[in-house]
């Protein structure tokens, strides 16, 4: 089940909230943990196996850790075995396919073709359990006896699809003991408007230009045009994954949890450093915390911290997706941050202008690689982009009209919300007027202005993508 | 954080949630959507199996989503948001100038048009006398009514390769030298797909012409038409200034005996069908697999024909009871096998093979003309 439905909006919603808030604090974790294995089996009964596989091996190497954890090979015994089973599911669902068609191509020997629909989220929750047990080994947090409070963390459906990547120490607290109070469910309900407007209203229409794009034969696409395609596509997902975290923290305040931020405005960035603090924070700080850190992180030998870099970049890239344009897509951003911190960071500080200009072109061209995987295709797409075959297509020259007489508004609506310009005129109104009822009384308004607009778009859904199933 | 004494957000979102959940829940199911003339699911099939396979999910989000509380009243805000955002198309639908919808085209399915062709080729090389036809989309015609660099695929250049790869053995007619010249805003409805029933004449008579076929003259032929026709182009954008189209066809001088699928109607059009949305539903009675049409008296051994076509042809079909005893006309969608024993039993003067460009690049039932 994806939150951009009216299924999820009319039908678990109202039914999960209602439980929920009616059940005695003692068994809240359970009913969160029966409906959120609802809203996880909906799609896939026949994943549900995973699910429970996935709280009982982690519970148990958790409870193993802190029961034989005196004698450290048993420690670690516990810890490979988590890794290794949270990794194996995540590798045979996602990779195995990949693999297999690689080697089929160096090798020249037929593999089977091994595509499964991926369980959904899988990224995303085997991420999550793994913090869970690496701290406990690392002894950063106790482990959790109750099974059921465990299992409600594993399988909690706010964040349980996309994000952000809730690490276990991040809400451990909150699973045992939380306030839901109105001025709690107050802030949710903003957050989760908020996220499925960005979703339906803006994401979905600006996309579906990148897709009409994308169906082209490259010779039917202008240079201008693939620049407005790559604008689209760059604000498609921005707001299709921002849009679904705000929705899983807003979500989450409503449930008395406080989910960490995973989007911070990243466009408004003035460098690929700054990008990369502000883009999917929390997936960022999962491979810092984990990978980075733990292979030496910065405190080593230059090659050695190039080396991290190189990893843990490559590996960001496979995790967006199994295919080579992810890992190339990984790596450009590696070469452009270790080209970054060596040359640029000054002069990006000295020339702020014109690094708000090139960061955002740096950004656009960062989303093609992401968006197309073949590479031939990619190829000749970013050739378009630079006037390769003629600036204009021959076919139709005037494209770039049409596309900015239908998407122009909607564009630029993108960008400026994109960046925190409406944010800053809110709080300086604040900080001027204090939370007078005016201010109150618009946000409300415009609030359910974009309620009531995304389930019409919701309702008339021609084009309603999840594109995290590669995730 | 100072206290607030009222949540407006909070009571606005689940206020809106548990008000629509309610409404939704005692909302009575309906059966089609008159605004945009399609049948509505109405329920999902329960078994294990499906809630296994997720196809009983699948079902009931569709069900949902199509009973929802109030849908053509949220169908018709989100028509005007786009219009309000100055879009230029909505669900695939551009529009035009002086009020004319258009299919969004700016891709074709290259594969399943050569496919088709092939079983085109296979086809006339076991029976004589196929004769073929394309009808380009309306905007070939109007290409000034189009929006400014929508990118349409030149259907012309397409039919112009299309042709080399057609057999010997397949005889072309061209629909497009026949509309072409033609006054462009009034060969298209302005709200549907199809070509205008006077249109559709004009063809007629130019095949018959070229065959050398008798034709009705203007006065054997009586023009009816039906206000306040709205097409499938307007069912699915629900643009809200559009104004309805005049449906026209052209009645015979004599009842024309009508079976399809083996069900003997009374008349080759359901007048009854012209009282509701789906008014080009009434040619035909819709597209039935096989449908039989002739004349009520027939002497000696009578002339027959086929016709193999989609719905571009419904208002026409009869028409050929000109020079023919017999219309045999087929619907490939709905007529999945028999074509080679309706050939062989029944030995026909003429084959016409007629498809609308966009029908013709996404049909996927060719493969049937094999069987």
């Amino acid at each position: 089940m994806v939150f951009s439905s009216l299924l999820f909006l009319f039908r678990f919603l109202p039914a999960a909230l209602l439980l929920y808030y009616l059940t005695p604090r003692k068994l809240k974790n359970l009913t969160l943990m029966i409906v959120s294995l609802v809203f996880y089996a909906w799609g896939e009964v026949k994943y549900l196996p995973i699910m429970f596989a996935s709280m009982i091996v982690d519970y148990c190497c958790g409870q193993g850790i802190k029961h034989f954890g005196a004698v450290k090979w048993k420690r670690k015994l516990f810890l490979l075995l988590s890794m290794f089973f949270n990794l194996g599911i995540l590798f045979t669902f996602k990779y195995t396919g990949f693999f297999l068609q690689n080697i089929e191509a160096l090798t020249g020997i037929p593999m089977p073709d091994f595509s499964p629909t991926l369980p959904l989220g899988i990224s995303f929750y085997t991420f999550q359990t793994m913090s869970y047990t690496i701290d406990v080994y690392r002894g950063d947090v106790e482990p959790e006896d109750n099974i059921i409070t465990f299992g409600a963390y594993v399988v909690l459906f706010p964040q349980l699809i996309a994000g952000p990547i809730v690490r276990y120490a991040d809400v451990a607290a909150e699973l045992k003991s939380r306030k839901i109070t109105l001025p709690e469910i107050e802030e949710g309900a903003k957050l989760f408007i908020l996220g499925l407007g960005s979703k339906v209203l803006i994401a979905n229409n600006v996309g579906s230009l990148w897709d009409a794009t994308a169906a082209l034969s490259l010779s039917d696409i202008s240079t201008p045009m693939a620049w407005i395609a790559a604008l689209a596509y760059s604000l498609q997902i921005y707001f299709d994954f921002s849009g679904y975290s705000l929705m899983a923290i807003g979500l989450g305040r409503m449930l008395g949890f406080h989910f960490p931020q995973n989007f911070n405005y990243p466009y408004v960035s003035g460098s690929i450093t700054e990008f990369w603090r502000r883009w999917h924070m929390t997936l960022s700080g999962w491979f810092r915390e984990y990978v980075y850190f733990p292979l030496g992180g910065s405190r080593c030998s230059a090659w050695k911290r190039t080396r991290n870099l190189f990893i843990v970049w490559a590996l960001t890239g496979l995790w967006h997706g199994a295919s080579w344009n992810f890992v190339l897509w990984g790596l450009w951003f590696f070469v452009l941050l270790v080209i970054e911190k060596k040359w640029l960071l000054g002069w990006y500080q000295r020339h702020k202008v014109l690094a708000h200009i090139f960061i955002p072109i740096i950004l656009m061209i960062s989303w093609v690689i992401f968006a197309i995987s073949d590479f031939g295709r990619l190829g000749g797409f970013l050739g378009r982009m630079f006037g390769v075959g003629g600036l204009m297509s021959a076919s139709n020259p005037l494209d770039w009209l049409y596309a900015l007489r239908g998407y122009g508004v909607t564009l630029l609506l993108g960008c400026i919300l994109s960046l925190p310009v409406i944010k800053n005129g809110h709080q300086k109104l604040i900080s001027r007027f204090g939370e007078t009822k005016t201010i109150t009384a618009v946000e409300t308004v415009l609030l359910g202005v974009v309620l009531i607009l995304s389930v019409a778009y919701l309702v008339d859904s021609t084009y309603n993508p999840f594109i995290y199933w590669n995730f | 954080m100072k206290k607030k004494k009222c949540y407006p957000t909070a009571a606005l979102l689940l206020g809106f949630i548990a008000v629509m959940t309610v409404a939704d829940l005692a909302t009575p199911v309906r059966e089609k959507s008159e605004m945009e003339n399609r049948p509505l699911k109405t329920a999902a099939s329960f078994s294990l199996q499906k809630l296994w396979s997720g196809d009983f999910q699948k079902q009931y989000e569709e069900v949902v989503t199509d009973q929802f509380a109030g849908r053509d009243g949220w169908i018709t805000i989100k028509s005007m948001t786009e219009s309000a955002l100055l879009k230029t198309e909505n669900n695939g639908i551009l529009y035009g100038k002086n009020g004319a919808l258009f299919g969004k085209l700016t891709s074709y399915n290259e594969q399943q048009l050569s496919r088709n062709i092939y079983f085109l080729n296979e086809f006339a090389g076991k029976y004589d006398g196929v004769t073929f036809g394309v009808i380009p989309s309306g905007y070939t015609y109007s290409p000034d009514q189009l929006p400014i660099g929508a990118g349409q695929v030149d259907q012309r250049a397409v039919l112009a390769k299309l042709r080399e790869e057609l057999d010997n053995t397949v005889q072309w007619m061209d629909a497009d030298a026949v509309l072409t010249g033609l006054d462009s805003e009034s060969l298209y409805y302005n709200t549907d797909h199809h070509w205008r029933g006077t249109t559709a004449c004009r063809f007629y008579r130019a095949y018959c012409a070229e065959k050398g076929y008798r034709a009705f003259s203007e006065d054997e032929l009586t023009l009816r038409e039906v206000p306040d026709f709205y097409g499938t182009y307007y069912s699915k954008c629900k643009k809200t200034d559009t104004k309805p189209d005049t449906l026209t066809y052209y009645d015979l001088p004599f009842t024309v005996k009508t079976v399809v699928d083996g069900e003997e109607k009374d008349g080759w059009y359901d007048a009854a069908a012209f009282d509701t949305r789906d008014k080009y539903a009434a040619f035909l009675y819709g597209n039935g697999g096989l449908t039989v049409l002739s004349r009520e008296e027939i002497s000696g051994d009578p002339k027959r024909m086929l016709l193999i076509k989609d719905s571009y042809s419904n208002t026409i079909a009869p028409l050929f009871l000109s020079e023919f005893d017999e219309v045999y006309v087929v619907d490939l969608r709905s007529y999945p096998v028999g074509i080679n024993e309706l050939c062989s039993g029944k030995d026909f003067d003429d084959i016409l093979v007629l498809y609308n460009f966009e029908n013709l690049q996404s049909d996927k039932n060719f493969y049937r003309l094999e069987y």
